[in-house]
């Protein structure tokens, strides 16, 4: 049976996304927005006092949590954070996420709005920058959340520090945390080649990362194909039954909270028809491993995961045994 | 690896040369005056599907070799190497050829040569019956296939690769 391991290697080496420290390029970009920002509120003050307004910012998303893929149409995504020095009584959320948005509207670019974030895309570049903005709120810290016309806008109890934590600290050993960091990995490819892109019907990567983290308590010395199949089935496995009464039948609906605040529910944007997709994929994604795992040819197992994958997964030849032991004569050559 | 050198054999089915040992073997290429030649033994693995032959490994020079500018001398070493590739990928990569570089833009065989290959056909140990030659000029790979015949051995030019447009 073989275990895929160089294999796995190699498909993880060609999509794994580079840490800021080791990607000064993007380390650069970020740098720059931020230091921007920094620039443009210089003169601003807490509104009714003569206190500076200042922020520090933060990483978060996958390039604090180092399980980042390569994009697959050159878009790179930057998460950041900027938490200010304010309560939340001194500014009201959506004032101070317009603050921050008015201040980088600028011609070369587009600045949106969003419900988590302001997301500065630009015309020419191949990346856009999501920006979180936090209250510091005496060491209590809170994002400003909702759309810039809706009545929800408040300041919402936020631990991005802390999940970021929280997946880091898988384990102790490195070995196993890495092994972590190449299933998440894994996991998102699959989920590129799985689902349509856009929309709410791919599971988001932060809820494959907290479920590939729960699951993580084992580590496979052996192969990765041996640990993503217990995430696989881990996954499955925490699915429920849910009756449908407008569909009049019974559907597979997911809860998982995040394990900091505001504890929400990581899939609260999928409907139970995607839900109960998503269930439909991990079922067969989890098949589909097995079936490699048991699969006698290299060759066939090879096949099977570059379903799953997609094609970046190498290819392994279907190579006939030679029989012939080699004998190669010396010569001269000129 | 994309951007294989691709052979079609007649008679005998598609020969990949991957990109990897390309790259590699350009690397000995004889560019500057005073650069001896190198050679040593092509490497790859007989196909059941997508081709029959893919040529991606290879043996370097071994410090028993001899290396001169225009000449070069192929040791034993190689063929203990190749016996322990051939054992240790479970017997998946064999012995399927030679190569050497030449002191000239397109290469073409000596005399020296032909009888190496040739000896090489009739006394080394191979599966199936034939053998591929490269020779790495400056500017081009060329690719000759032998084939073993009970009286008189084939050598034909199969195929050239062109390093100046890859």
């Amino acid at each position: 049976m073989p275990n895929m391991q160089k294999e796995f290697d190699t498909f993880h080496e060609k999509i794994k996304l580079k840490k800021y420290d080791e990607n000064k390029d993007l380390r650069d970009k970020r740098d720059l927005l931020i230091d921007e920002l920094r620039d443009a509120l210089k003169d601003e003050k807490i509104p009714g006092t003569d206190k500076s307004l200042t922020f520090r910012s933060i990483n978060q998303g996958s390039y604090a949590m180092n399980t980042g893929i390569r994009p697959k149409h050159d878009d790179y995504d930057i998460d950041v954070g900027v938490i200010f020095n304010v309560t939340n009584e001194e500014y009201e959320s959506g004032t101070l996420k317009k603050l921050v948005r008015d201040k980088l509207n600028k011609s070369n670019r587009t600045v949106k709005y969003k419900r988590p974030c302001i997301t500065v895309e630009y015309k020419t570049e191949d990346y856009h920058v999501d920006l979180a903005v936090y209250s510091d709120n005496n060491s209590d810290i809170h994002i400003a959340w909702g759309k810039e016309f809706s009545d929800e806008k408040l300041w919402y109890k936020s631990e991005p520090e802390e999940l970021t934590s929280w997946v880091a600290d898988v384990s102790t050993d490195p070995d196993k945390a890495a092994q972590f960091r190449r299933c998440v990995r894994f996991l998102k490819k699959w989920k590129e080649k799985q689902f349509n892109s856009g929309g709410n019907g791919a599971p988001p990567s932060i809820g494959l990362t907290i479920q590939t983290r729960k699951a993580f308590n084992f580590y496979d010395k052996k192969s990765d194909l041996n640990a993503l199949i217990t995430v696989a089935k881990y996954i499955k496995d925490s699915f429920c039954d849910e009756y449908d009464h407008a569909l009049s039948k019974w559907m597979k609906n997911i809860v998982v909270d995040l394990p900091v605040a505001p504890y929400k529910n990581v899939y609260y944007k999928m409907t139970l028809i995607q839900k109960d997709k998503f269930h439909e994929k991990v079922d067969i994604l989890l098949e589909a491993l097995e079936e490699a795992e048991r699969e006698e040819s290299a060759h066939k197992a090879s096949k099977i995961l570059r379903n799953v994958f997609g094609d970046e997964f190498p290819l392994v030849e279907d190579v006939k045994e030679a029989r012939v032991m080699p004998y190669v004569t010396s010569g001269n050559n000129a | 690896m994309t951007n294989e050198w691709e052979i079609e054999v007649h008679g005998y089915g598609l020969v990949r040369i991957s990109k990897s040992l390309i790259e590699h073997l350009l690397s000995y290429r004889q560019i500057n005056s005073s650069a001896a030649e190198s050679g040593g033994v092509l490497i790859g693995k007989h196909l059941n599907s997508n081709g029959t032959l893919l040529i991606d490994d290879y043996t370097p020079p071994q410090p028993s070799d001899r290396q001169g500018r225009y000449e070069y001398y192929r040791s034993d070493d190689h063929n203990r190497l190749v016996q322990k590739i051939w054992q240790e990928s479970q017997r998946k990569s064999t012995y399927v050829g030679l190569w050497h570089t030449h002191a000239e833009p397109i290469p073409n065989y000596s005399s020296v040569d032909k009888r190496d290959w040739n000896i090489a056909l009739n006394k080394s140990m191979y599966e199936g019956d034939r053998l591929f030659y490269f020779i790495v000029g400056q500017t081009h790979i060329r690719c000759w296939m032998g084939t073993k015949r009970a009286v008189f051995n084939k050598i034909e030019l199969i195929g050239e690769y062109n390093a100046n447009l890859a």
